[in-house]
C-alpha cells in the first residue's frame, strides 16, 4: 500500500519526462513589435511626483488666501470708513460740489 | 554581446533573431507559472518588450540566457501576484482554485499526472517555485538556476530539496487510495 502511493508520487513527480517545447503564437511577435513601436509614456520618477505635488499645494495655498483676501475686502463693503468720509467732504468743499 | 548591442542600436532584424532563438524558452518558463496559454504569452510580451527596451543597460556581467531568464522569471512572478490579487479582489474571499492546466508539450499518457503536478507547483512559495521550474521543468544546469536567482548553489539545492519535500507532501494528500 506505501508502495503503491510512493510510486503514484514518483510517477507524478515525473510526469514531464519527454515534454516537448510548447510553442506561442505566431502572431505573437507581431504583438511585440507594435508594442515597441508604440510611443511610451514618461514615468515621473519619485523626486518629481514630490515636486509635482508640492507645486499643486502651493497653487492651491496662494488661491486660497486670495480667496480669503476678496472675502474680508466684501465684508467692509457699505460701511465707509471716517478717512473715506473725510476725504469726501474735502472734496466737495474744494470744489463747491452742489452749489448751484 | 554583439546581438544585444544591435539591438541597443535599434536593429530589429537583431530583435527578430533574438526572438528566434530564445521565445520558446521564455514561453515555456512563462507557462509554468501562469499555467493559462493567454497570460503566458502575455508574460513573453512583456519580457521581450523589457529586453528590447532595456538592451542597451545590459553589460554582460551575466550570460544572455541568464539574464533573459532573470527578466522571464520577474515578469513572471509580477504577473502571476497580480492576477492573484485581481482573482482575490473580484471574490472577495479565499481564492477560486484555478482549473486545471493541461501543458500543451506533456506526453498524452502524462497529462492527467501532469496537472496534478503543475497544481502542486503553484502552491509553492515564489522561490521554492522558482528553482523548481528553472531544474527540473526547464532543465538548466544548477549553477545557470543560481546565477538567475543571484544565489548561492547551496542555496538553490536548499530550495530544490524544500520544493520537493513540500511537493510530496501535497501530492500525498491526493493521492486516490487514501482513505478520509
Amino acid at each position: 500500500m506505501a508502495d503503491d502511493k510512493e510510486d503514484w508520487i514518483n510517477s507524478v513527480m515525473g510526469s514531464l519526462a519527454g515534454s516537448e517545447r510548447a510553442q506561442p503564437s505566431g502572431k505573437l511577435f507581431a504583438r511585440i513589435e507594435r508594442e515597441i513601436a508604440a510611443p511610451t509614456a514618461k514615468v515621473l520618477n519619485l523626486r518629481q511626483r514630490w515636486f509635482a505635488a508640492a507645486a499643486v499645494g502651493l497653487v492651491l495655498v496662494l488661491n486660497a488666501y486670495t480667496v480669503s483676501l476678496y472675502l474680508q475686502g466684501g465684508a467692509t463693503t457699505g460701511t465707509e470708513s471716517v478717512s473715506d468720509q473725510q476725504t469726501e467732504e474735502s472734496i466737495i468743499s474744494n470744489y463747491r460740489l452742489y452749489d448751484l | 554581446m554583439e546581438l544585444i548591442r544591435l539591438i541597443a542600436a535599434g536593429d530589429r532584424q537583431a530583435f527578430q533573431l533574438l526572438y528566434d532563438q530564445f521565445s520558446d524558452r521564455v514561453y515555456n518558463t512563462a507557462l509554468s507559472y501562469a499555467q493559462d496559454i493567454q497570460l503566458a504569452e502575455e508574460i513573453t510580451q512583456d519580457v521581450f518588450t523589457r529586453i528590447y527596451r532595456s538592451a542597451g543597460k545590459f553589460q554582460g556581467r551575466s550570460g544572455l540566457s541568464t539574464w533573459i531568464y532573470r527578466i522571464t522569471v520577474n515578469a513572471a512572478l509580477d504577473q502571476v501576484k497580480r492576477r492573484r490579487k485581481y482573482r482575490l479582489f473580484q471574490f472577495g474571499g479565499p481564492e477560486r482554485e484555478l482549473p486545471d492546466f493541461e501543458h500543451p508539450g506533456v506526453l498524452l499518457e502524462n497529462r492527467e499526472h501532469s496537472k496534478l503536478l503543475f497544481r502542486a507547483i503553484d502552491s509553492l512559495p515564489a522561490n521554492q517555485k522558482t528553482a523548481f521550474i528553472l531544474s527540473f521543468v526547464e532543465e538548466l544546469p544548477r549553477q545557470e538556476v543560481a546565477d538567475i536567482m543571484e544565489l548561492s548553489l547551496k542555496a538553490v539545492e536548499s530550495l530544490l530539496q524544500r520544493a520537493k519535500k513540500n511537493l510530496r507532501e501535497k501530492l500525498e494528500k491526493w493521492y486516490p487510495g487514501r482513505r478520509n
